[in-house]
């Protein structure tokens, strides 16, 4: 389905954003506004319930789900834009293996339709073209980093690049699919192999990059920490923001 | 063996720090997958469609996986028919009894083995030396840790975590090499020298079985080194030691996997050598087993029919899991415990090396992974690895401690009603100060440790949108 | 021919294990198929393979990646300055022969050139050898392989244990692909080998290394096909 530049759209901001980046909440919102959609922040939205299920606690997991499920199910039909791609593919992939497994086929009828009319934030952009600003950002040298579930489970490699091609923010070449090393409870259950992850890529950085983007704010805040507390000259940014910022220079 | 496999004594945490805590190992692994996976992605470039190809292949296990009980029954006929003699080893302690048995019968002294995984699952070599044979493992990487008595590390170069002067060390101290340059050709031509003997003094062979193809009776082994062919052609036994589930039913399915097999674990488009055995040595052969065995192996196998862990069936150690895996890379095979490492043994090590549905040592494997998916995309006959990691893990959740599961009801209870998740976000960010007590957490010290958290936001993006600041 | 084991209670215990309701997750399993679709090899673009010459030259160039040097040869025989090359090249000083015509028929030539000849009758005489000489049953463009076979060849080991392995194959014996060998074979012999290349190992720090347990170098000499008796 396409949406039309100018209809709404229902922002699901996702847990992590909402408590630790609500700054990558404000600039999507400002990015989407920008492109010429009226924003709603669905209320009663809470998590996509993917830390429980990644854990294997079904049945914990989709009563967050659940929850989540029937906030976004308010605007039948209305698209669903997600700045993580973790977390669009947890609804579009996931959910309805869910919700059957917890034995709840209604629900899971419910998450196929909501799934089908789900975004992640570039893959929308990209697709509602001409609305993306076109500006330059001066000085910062990019790489872009995929976070596996968008690159393997959405396909979309480079709905992100060419969103930040058009906003003149080129990525450097950089091995950007190889896992972060967050992984969810990976990080806490072998904290040691997940920071070694982390120095992996960051280690394998092009000369010359200051500053990691992405559409997945775990990736990012598993890259960021790492490298912060290695006290690199790099930091990490979430695409909403570096987009956001293209807008401002624009103005 | 210096300890004993599953490595049980030590938690799957312990062994991975320790793993990436070894430069040289790390070195060593990530060269290796980074050569094997690069060269899979050209080998692959070399087929038309290799998608659908790989498509077909999980779609042709399936349909032997399907009708396993019957192909089975076909192999041993024609095995039999052929001239081979069967044996059905429902465990490890069958099929190392039968193959000490068939050793005892013939006065084996001297045995030589290729490489063969399902051998090492079921220790087959101790049992073989506890009733006085020498074994000596003929694959290159295989000898290299029979003389270190260390385990395997990864399916295809089993001593990839040792470089050029931690084997010398090794030949030099415990091979008798005579003193010299730690050059791999040098090395090799040592080995190659010292191992020419054994094949031709023994009395025994013992490989493991790639694909048995049961319309023939025929037995299909994938080497590069060329031991594989010398343990089934130069001493007068043979003995090939199958997973229950490594069956086809024709020659033409053998095309496909053949095809699919190297380059996806090595990137050639065939390895050396791929010999395909039928029965022993017929009249006017020169040489040739005078007998074959064929010992099929279940160990735990069958239980996954007919459930949602079945498709991990389709398997055919091709390697390539391992190769694209971020977490093996920077582990290595040893973090993993057990003899399959890897995406593949963080599948089987929970499955088959299990001592009860309560051994928690088995049950951590599903953790050593990410969930990238990597592994998915790369496996030739399309394993849904990251669905079946996310079943165990499911399984070890049914399993899990009462404090385990209280974290997550605990979650749950808070996270499923709108006010309650937006109390406990803002909460959390008003207790900042407090932020430092994390580290008494063991969750908290654990996240905490190699990482700076950024400064917290001050108010939660829903606050800021309920307050109109948005 | 024996038996051993209980096959029932093996067999029973897979049989039994009926495919319960299992949700099916995000990537389901496909319908099971039996039939395997055919293969098809880029190498073999634009080659006319029913053109012996087009095919041998893919052969040649599949062959080289793998290590293997193929010498082609308008003649229906060995000709003996190219044996001679490969004897002097490679210090050979004894010879096992196969007992393929082919291979036999390099018995004269290599005697005359001071190689002592041996019948291939065992592992040791193998063992003993520098050379070791077989025909192949096929020879596969697509992967630049030989096919050995025991029945031809009435063993396996002189292909495999003196450090030099000759193949001496007639160009039609050609195919192109694996699947002309594997598919539809009833009556397989003992041994049938796809050999690709010399014995390699990377174990030691990646680097290729030929020569492990098996031969150092394989040459191959494609010869004219026999005349039709």
């Amino acid at each position: 389905m396409s949406t039309q530049p100018g209809e709404p759209v229902d922002l699901f901001v996702t847990c992590v954003v909402d408590a630790l980046m609500p700054e990558v909440g404000v600039a999507t919102v400002k990015v989407l506004r920008a492109s010429g959609c009226a924003v709603d922040v669905p209320r009663g939205q809470t998590c996509c319930g993917q830390p429980a299920w990644n854990a294997g606690f079904v049945d914990e997991a989709a009563a967050v789900a659940s929850t989540t499920l029937d906030a976004l199910d308010a605007n039948p039909g209305r698209t669903v834009v997600v700045p993580a791609g973790s977390c669009a593919t947890m609804i579009r992939v996931y959910w309805p293996t869910l919700f059957e497994l917890a034995g709840h086929p209604d629900r899971a009828a419910r998450a196929r339709s909501v799934g089908a009319r789900t975004r992640e934030l570039t893959e929308h952009l990209a697709a509602t073209s001409s609305a993306a600003p076109v500006a330059s950002v001066a000085g910062a040298a990019v790489a872009c980093h995929h976070g596996c579930h968008m690159t393997r489970e959405l396909h979309l490699e480079d709905a992100p690049l060419e969103v930040l091609r058009r906003a003149g923010l080129p990525a450097a070449a950089w091995d950007g699919e190889r896992c972060c090393g967050f992984g969810g409870t990976f990080s806490v259950t072998l904290p040691e192999a997940s920071v070694t992850m982390a120095d992996q890529k960051l280690d394998s950085l092009p000369a010359g990059v200051d500053t990691i983007v992405g559409a997945d704010p775990s990736c990012l805040l598993q890259l960021g920490s790492r490298a912060a507390a290695r006290g690199l000259a790099v930091r990490t940014r979430h695409i909403a923001e570096v987009l956001a910022d293209a807008l401002e220079a624009a103005e | 063996m210096s300890d004993e496999w599953p490595l049980w004594s030590s938690t799957l945490r312990a062994r991975t720090a320790a793993a990436v805590g070894d430069p040289v190992l790390r070195r060593n692994v990530a060269n290796a997958v980074d050569r094997f996976a690069g060269g899979r992605v050209t080998a692959l470039a070399g087929l038309h469609d290799a998608d659908e190809l790989r498509a077909a292949a999980r779609a042709v296990r399936a349909d032997v996986i399907d009708h396993w009980a019957e192909i089975l029954g076909e192999l041993a006929d024609n095995v039999m028919a052929g001239g081979g003699h069967v044996c059905w080893a429902g465990d490890a302690a069958e099929a190392t009894a039968y193959v000490v048995d068939v050793a005892g019968r013939i006065g084996a002294r001297n045995v030589v083995k290729s490489k063969s995984m399902v051998t090492e699952e079921i220790d087959l070599n101790h049992a073989l030396e506890e009733r006085g044979c020498r074994v000596t493992e003929t694959d290159l990487g295989e000898w290299i840790i029979q003389l270190a008595a260390e385990h395997p590390s990864h399916i295809l170069v089993p001593a990839v975590h040792r470089d050029r002067h931690q084997i010398a060390e090794v030949f030099d101290r415990r091979a008798g090499r005579p003193d010299g340059p730690a050059d791999p050709e040098v090395l090799t031509a040592f080995a190659r020298g010292a191992l020419r003997g054994r094949f031709l003094e023994a009395d025994l062979g013992i490989t493991g079985v790639n694909f048995a193809v049961a319309e023939t009776g025929s037995l299909v082994l994938v080497t590069n080194e060329g031991n594989g062919r010398l343990v089934s052609a130069v001493p007068r036994v043979h003995i090939a030691v199958m997973g229950a589930e490594r069956v086809l039913r024709t020659w033409d399915q053998l095309d496909l996997m053949l095809n699919l097999l190297a380059r996806s674990g090595t990137g050639q488009p065939l390895s050396a050598y791929t010999s395909i055995t039928t029965g022993p040595r017929r009249e006017g052969e020169v040489d040739g087993p005078d007998e074959l065995h064929l010992v099929i192996v279940d160990n735990g196998r069958s239980r996954m029919a007919g459930t949602d862990m079945a498709e991990m069936l389709n398997c055919i150690r091709c390697g390539a899991c391992l190769n694209v895996c971020p977490v093996y890379r920077q582990t290595g095979g040893h973090a993993y415990g057990w003899v399959y490492p890897g995406p593949m043994g963080a599948v089987l090590i929970p499955l088959l090396a299990a001592r009860g549905p309560d051994d928690a040592r088995a049950a951590e494997a599903s953790s050593a992974s990410t969930l990238c998916g990597a592994c998915m995309e790369a496996c030739p006959v399309e394993i849904p690895l990251q669905d079946l990691l996310l079943g165990l893990r499911r399984r070890k959740a049914a399993n899990a401690s009462a404090r385990d599961r209280l974290v997550w009801q605990a979650w749950a209870a808070a996270w499923r009603r709108p006010g309650p998740y937006r109390e406990s976000n803002r909460l959390a960010l008003r207790s900042r100060r407090l932020l430092p007590l994390v580290r008494h957490l063991p969750a908290g010290r654990r996240w905490i440790e190699g990482r700076t958290l950024p400064t917290l936001p001050t108010r939660t993006f829903t606050e800021r949108w309920e307050a109109g600041d948005v | 021919m024996s038996e051993q084991g209980d096959r029932a209670s093996f067999l029973a215990g897979i049989r039994q294990r009926t495919a319960g309701p299992v949700v099916a997750g995000p990537h389901p399993r496909p319908a099971p198929r039996a039939d395997a679709p055919g293969v098809r090899f880029t190498v073999l673009d634009g080659v006319d393979v029913d053109d012996r010459g087009a095919l041998l030259r893919c052969f040649m160039t599949t062959a080289e990646a793998a290590t293997v040097a193929v010498h082609p040869t308008p003649a229906a025989t060995v000709p003996p300055e190219l044996l001679a090359g490969i004897v002097a090249d490679h210090g050979v000083g004894r010879a096992v022969l196969s007992a393929e015509s082919e291979a036999q028929g390099c018995r004269g030539v290599l005697a005359a050139l001071g190689v002592a000849v041996d019948d291939h009758d065992g592992a040791a005489t193998a063992a003993a050898a520098d050379l070791g000489v077989t025909s192949a049953v096929a020879a596969v463009a697509a992967t630049g392989s030989i096919v050995v076979s025991s029945a031809a060849a009435r063993g396996r080991t002189a292909s495999l244990l003196p450090r030099v392995h000759l193949c001496v194959v007639p160009v039609d014996r050609l195919v192109a692909t694996p699947a002309e060998v594997l598919r539809g074979r009833t009556h397989p012999p003992s041994n049938l080998v796809f050999i690709t290349g010399p014995s390699r190992t990377g174990d030691i720090e990646q680097v290729m290394t030929l020569g492990v347990h098996g031969p150092t170098a394989v040459h191959v000499i494609v010869t004219a096909a026999p005349a039709p008796s």
